[in-house]
């Protein structure tokens, strides 16, 4: 009897393993749809999320004021009223000026980039160790579909993992399975030369190239060759160290132009996704 | 066994790993919140619990990520249920156990999601998993230590004595 039990029990707890085995397995690699469960979960998170970044927003201003408020006592104490009115306007010009030139640069790569753009703010961060994601206040409402590329001022962000009604999961490219599902497909530098990117530690890129002596230097920029799912011409990131091995296939690890740990504002480039290109794909 | 109090339980860690987490980091490391409440239940109510615990925080969590569905789940219920094995074998009050219950279940949790990930084709290196577990490790060690005492504090509630309430009365 207790044997039947525990054989029973072995029984259950292998089915469910397998059953969990085949789920990972199917869900490992980029998919093409989301379950209607997890769009409903990603929608009921979505208000949670967006009032947590209100709150850490409104403490964080609170945080900086109390801050910039003890600098000016300071500074009041040691140079009077006059000088401490001054600094107090000099703050909020240094602010004025960095919102400005933020906002110059924003436009800028509005202008100079032949894409239609969607602007999106940061809302969220991955809640894992092992995932370099971030949620976007843009979602597939708006005209946002799973591929598309994320930059900002600086370069390529990310492309859109999934998109929910309200907001979308963007795989940043220091994330280690950024390379998969097609990314790989193209970088290119100024002079023409060829390759192919991947992921490697600490948030660096490896760009294979095609030729097996490629004219390449420290500090050349890379750019997206329109390959594979992302649009051409947009700056990946600057050539750190060209690998002098003397291996058959010649690689250089390149810096991603993108400091992923400052995002706050982002563009979502509204090309044609995969999907959308369909079988007429060139 | 009141079991919507542990429903609550589950729903408030997933929520506050998942929505507050990336706010709660400590360079860069985020807390395992769901992982850190299967320990304390499976340790407080038993195997069956910890494992139930571990598979449902696990699993929104998953479905939270979108990616590799089941890892969290089958790392949850992992730790929740080894950490019920010892429940009957332990004083529930013992100051250690928490600490012990933390810093196991936080290893053995990441490792099983480390090994999922490396299963099934994402490349991350030894280097990179030793540079943020020790720090995960302490994060979680004293996020379970604080988690363990709160739950045992409604232990009498989540699970109240059939015999009733013993009520001692001075003559």
């Amino acid at each position: 009897m207790r044997y039947n039990k525990h054989l029973r029990l072995l029984g259950v707890a292998l089915g469910a393993l397998m059953v969990i085995f085949i789920t990972m397995a199917l869900t490992a690699r980029g998919r093409t749809a989301v379950t209607p469960l997890e769009k409903g979960i990603a929608t009921l998170l979505y208000p949670f999320q967006v009032a947590t970044d209100w709150v850490g927003d409104q403490t964080r201003g609170i945080v900086d004021s109390i801050r910039e408020l003890t600098r000016l006592r300071e500074e009041n104490a040691a140079l009077r009223e006059q000088v401490a009115e001054m600094a107090q306007d000099r703050a909020l010009i240094v602010q004025l000026q960095h919102e400005n030139q933020r906002l110059r640069s924003e436009l800028g790569l509005k202008e100079r980039t032949a894409y239609p753009m969607l602007t999106a703010e940061v809302i969220s961060r991955s809640a894992e160790n092992w995932y370099q994601t971030i949620i976007i206040s843009k979602g597939s409402r708006d005209g946002v579909r799973q591929g598309m590329a994320v930059v900002n001022w600086q370069g390529l962000v990310g492309k859109v993992a999934y998109t929910t009604p309200y907001s979308s999961t963007v795989q940043l490219i220091s994330d280690a399975g950024f390379s998969e599902g097609g990314f790989g497909a193209g970088a290119k530098l100024p002079n023409g030369e060829q390759g192919v990117l991947e992921t490697v530690e600490g948030g660096y890129l490896r760009m294979r190239f095609w030729s097996t002596d490629p004219s390449v230097e420290v500090g050349q920029p890379v750019y997206t060759s329109g390959q594979g799912v992302m649009p051409a011409d947009l700056l990946v990131g600057w050539i750190e160290e060209v690998d002098t091995s003397t291996s058959f296939v010649k690689s250089a690890i390149v810096r991603p132009a993108v400091d992923v740990h400052k995002l706050e504002v982002v563009q979502v480039v509204l090309t044609r996704t995969e999907d959308d290109r369909g079988s007429s794909a060139p | 066994m009141r079991y919507w109090a542990l429903t609550a339980i589950v729903l408030v860690a997933y929520l506050i790993q998942s929505v507050l987490g990336p706010y709660l980091a400590i360079a860069g490391v985020v807390p395992n919140v769901v992982l850190v409440v299967a320990v304390a239940c499976g340790l407080l109510f038993g195997w069956q619990v910890g494992l139930g615990v571990g598979f449902g925080g696990g699993l929104l969590i998953d479905l939270t990520i979108g990616q590799l569905i089941g890892s969290h789940a089958l790392a949850g219920s992992l730790v929740g249920f080894v950490a019920g094995l010892v429940e009957e074998r332990v004083f529930k009050d013992n100051l250690l156990l928490p600490v012990f219950g933390g810093v196991i279940g936080s290893a053995l949790g990441q490792t099983v999601v480390l090994i999922c990930l490396t299963i099934f084709g994402r490349s991350i290196s030894l280097s990179e998993f030793g540079g943020k577990l020790l720090p995960s490790l302490i994060y979680d060690t004293v996020l379970c230590v604080f988690v363990y005492w709160r739950i045992f504090r409604l232990y009498a509630f989540i699970k109240p004595d059939p015999r009733g309430v013993i009520v001692l009365r001075r003559r």
